[in-house]
């Protein structure tokens, strides 16, 4: 049984328990108070009945009793031949408009006078409903007899005519009438007390007796009808009321479960405990929605990331194998995702290196090339190491040589770009010295050398190529410039340009170098030399006043030598003049 | 007129004596008696004769032989006797029975034992014995 029909089976029964146990009470009580007072009144009624009966009947007997007393009755003893009994009969019949006969009989039960003529003489044989002796007035013998045939019509019409209340007279023997058997009567009787062999039963139809009460019950019903009918139909709304909500809640549940629809949520338009069962139903709805989505999405997210993994862990692979082909800057740029793989190119004030090592192929030709290899791989490894150390980008590997640029993909700036450029060409050349030593020990006797060139210039810088076939590389006269000042260095030198120079001059001790035309130029460049350790140890330096001097004493020709010999001699000629 | 001829009708009474009898049933042993003792057992202060009980009876109202029974044997009118009756009623004794006619009276003495009577004279046969005339 669903809860509506509960709802409104309980609400109808709450409703009208108390009314039909009302009614049944007040209905009950009502009724037999009306009995009590309806058998109360008809007892009333009946004893005034009754008791005038009794008086008709005492009044007969006492008329009886005064007329068998009469001296009259003494005619009874003349065969009433003057008929002064019946005379006196007739007359006492009409006083009491008797239904019925006087009679007078003598003492041989023959009638000697009556109101019946007809019975005159005859033995009387007929009822006798009173019947009283009579006595000779003179010798106070009995004469006769004086009875009375009375009908019981003389007592019934004196019944009150009633259409309400119906009154009969019957023996006490004998059984109620068949009609008042069937117990839609209201009854009381009494016996008359003068004939107690007679009873008066006064009976009283039940329906007039409650017919006020029938109709209020009548009216009670109607209304009980009417109340059953709004009861049922407010029940109806109110668990309509109750119900709808959690039928929708129950609905939506249905077809969320079936639909997998958690998109869908129940109307809420009220603000009582339903409504807030709603709401909650919602949220919940709306919690599990979200859940599943991130549920979802975390599978996907999952699969997308063990997809990835793999392919990371491929791309990792192959990242790995390509970064040995890239400059580490340049691969972390591109798998980090700074820079697109795509053809596009910037263009950007760098500082650009270029080494090589002095004579490679004469120094090696001699060589095992496994041997060979193992040198060069190990040079290139080393010098790989120191570029990426200061942050430079290896662009390329040519042979023996290397090109490194700085300020591209990071940059701390073209000043400290430069600066770090040097540092690394000065921390290079010292690896190399460094180096030599191992590889004389390792049997590669004749010394690698190496010359390194750096410019600072506007660049092209990106990538270079084809969709298929790309290149990040740098592109641009200061690139050819660069290589030029290289090819211009001398071995175990680092010359720079004027444009690097000046950048980092506050930082390195340089010294001018003599200038060259690069191909392509018609104006001589002035190139700088840096002064590194081992410099120093041959380098004359003298700032004072009226004098600036620098000898690099290894670089001193014996021409120049003489020079400055003759320079001496002049100033000790001098000072001594 | 009438008052005339109720006067030649009264003046011509003793002209013819005896017109009544005081009567008795022929069954009865009286044959006669005296006038007193007829009053008394009229008036009731005699009830018996001999071991037999005396009833005495009278014609109904003015009847002539009451009547003249009255003024003739006991010798009181009317209002002597009723005046007479009143005393003895509250004393018990009543009046005598009557009878309402003179055929009634002759049936109550032929009847009942003791009965004493007074008719016209023509009215006695067998039936009957007259005890006096007046």
């Amino acid at each position: 049984m669903s809860i509506k029909t509960k709802t409104i089976i309980i609400l109808i029964i709450l409703s009208l328990t108390p009314y039909i146990i009302t009614m049944g009470i007040l209905g009950n009580a009502y009724r037999t108070d009306i009995e009590e007072r309806v058998r109360y009144d008809m007892q009333n009624q009946l004893d005034i009945t009754v008791d005038r009966l009794d008086q008709t009947l005492r009044s007969l007997d006492n008329d009886l009793r005064f007329v068998s007393s009469l001296d009259v009755m003494n005619d009874i003893i003349t065969q009433d031949l003057d008929q002064r009994i019946f005379s006196l009969l007739l007359l006492k019949k009409n006083d009491l408009n008797l239904i019925g006969n006087f009679f007078v009989l003598d003492t041989s039960e023959r009638v000697v006078a009556s109101t019946d003529i007809e019975s005159l003489g005859e033995i009387y044989s007929g009822p006798r409903f009173e019947a009283l002796p009579i006595f000779s007035t003179f010798d106070e013998r009995q004469a006769g007899t004086l009875l009375v045939d009375y009908s019981e019509e003389n007592l019934t019409r004196l019944f009150p005519q009633t259409d309400t209340l119906r009154y009969s007279m019957l023996s006490s023997q004998a059984a109620l009438p068949q009609d008042l058997q069937r117990g839609d009567y209201i009854l009381v009787e009494r016996p008359l007390e003068q004939r107690p062999e007679w009873r008066v039963v006064l009976a009283q139809d039940t329906d007039f007796a409650f017919s006020a009460l029938n109709r209020l019950t009548r009216v009670f019903f109607i209304a009980l009808v009417i109340g059953v009918f709004t009861i049922a139909t407010v029940a109806y709304l109110i668990a309509n009321y109750i119900v709808n909500p959690i039928l929708a809640l129950s609905t939506t549940a249905r077809s969320i479960t079936r639909t997998q629809d958690y998109s869908q949520r129940v109307a809420v338009n009220r603000k009582d405990e339903i409504g807030q069962l709603s709401t909650a139903f919602n949220h919940m709805i709306s919690g599990m929605q979200e859940m599943i989505a991130r549920v979802r999405e975390e599978g996907e997210n999952r699969l997308k990331l063990a997809q990835e993994k793999d392919r990371a862990e491929m791309l990792q692979t192959l990242s790995n194998k390509l970064s040995k082909y890239l400059s580490p800057q340049i691969y972390e740029s591109i798998f980090s995702g700074e820079k697109d793989v795509t053809l596009s190119s910037s263009r950007k004030k760098l500082t650009i290196f270029f080494s090589d090592i002095v004579n490679f192929t004469g120094t090696t030709d001699k060589m095992e090339s496994e041997d060979l290899t193992q040198l060069l791989n190990q040079y290139l490894d080393e010098m790989t190491s120191i570029a990426l150390e200061y942050g430079a980008t290896v662009d390329k590997y040519i042979g023996d040589a290397i090109m490194i640029f700085f300020g591209d993909p990071h940059t701390k700036g073209v000043t400290e770009d430069a600066v770090n450029c040097v540092r690394m060409a000065v921390a290079m050349q010292k690896r190399v010295n460094e180096l030599q030593g191992e590889w004389q020990a390792a049997g590669f006797t004749k010394p690698f050398k190496i010359r390194i060139g750096i410019h600072t210039g506007f660049c092209t810088v990106g990538n270079f190529g084809t969709e298929n076939r790309m290149e990040y590389t740098i592109i641009g006269s200061s690139v050819n410039l660069a290589s030029r000042i290289e090819s211009s260095a001398r071995p175990d030198s680092i010359y720079l340009s004027e444009d690097t120079y000046l950048l980092v001059k506050n930082a390195f001790q340089c010294i001018p170098v003599e200038s060259v035309v690069p191909k392509g130029l018609s104006d001589p460049l002035q190139l700088y030399r840096v002064v590194t350790m081992l410099d120093e140890q041959e380098l004359i330096q003298l700032d004072a006043q009226g004098v600036s001097l620098m000898l690099e004493k290894s670089q001193i020709s014996p021409q120049t030598r003489q020079q400055l010999q003759d320079i001496l001699q002049q100033l000790d000629s001098g000072s001594e003049d | 007129m009438r008052t005339l001829l109720a006067a030649i009708l009264l003046l011509s009474l003793p002209a013819h004596a005896a017109e009544y009898a005081v009567v008795v049933s022929s069954k009865s042993t009286v044959q006669s008696m005296e006038i007193a003792k007829i009053k008394d057992i009229f008036l009731k202060k005699r009830s018996f004769e001999g071991d037999l009980r005396i009833v005495p009876v009278n014609p109904l109202g003015n009847d002539p032989a009451r009547t003249r029974f009255e003024s003739q044997v006991l010798n009181m009118n009317r209002e002597e006797i009723n005046r007479y009756w009143v005393n003895n009623h509250f004393q018990g004794v009543s009046p005598p029975t009557t009878q309402a006619s003179l055929q009634s009276i002759k049936r109550f003495i032929e009847t009942v034992d003791g009965a004493i009577g007074y008719l016209p004279i023509d009215m006695v046969d067998t039936g009957l014995r007259i005890v006096h005339e007046y």
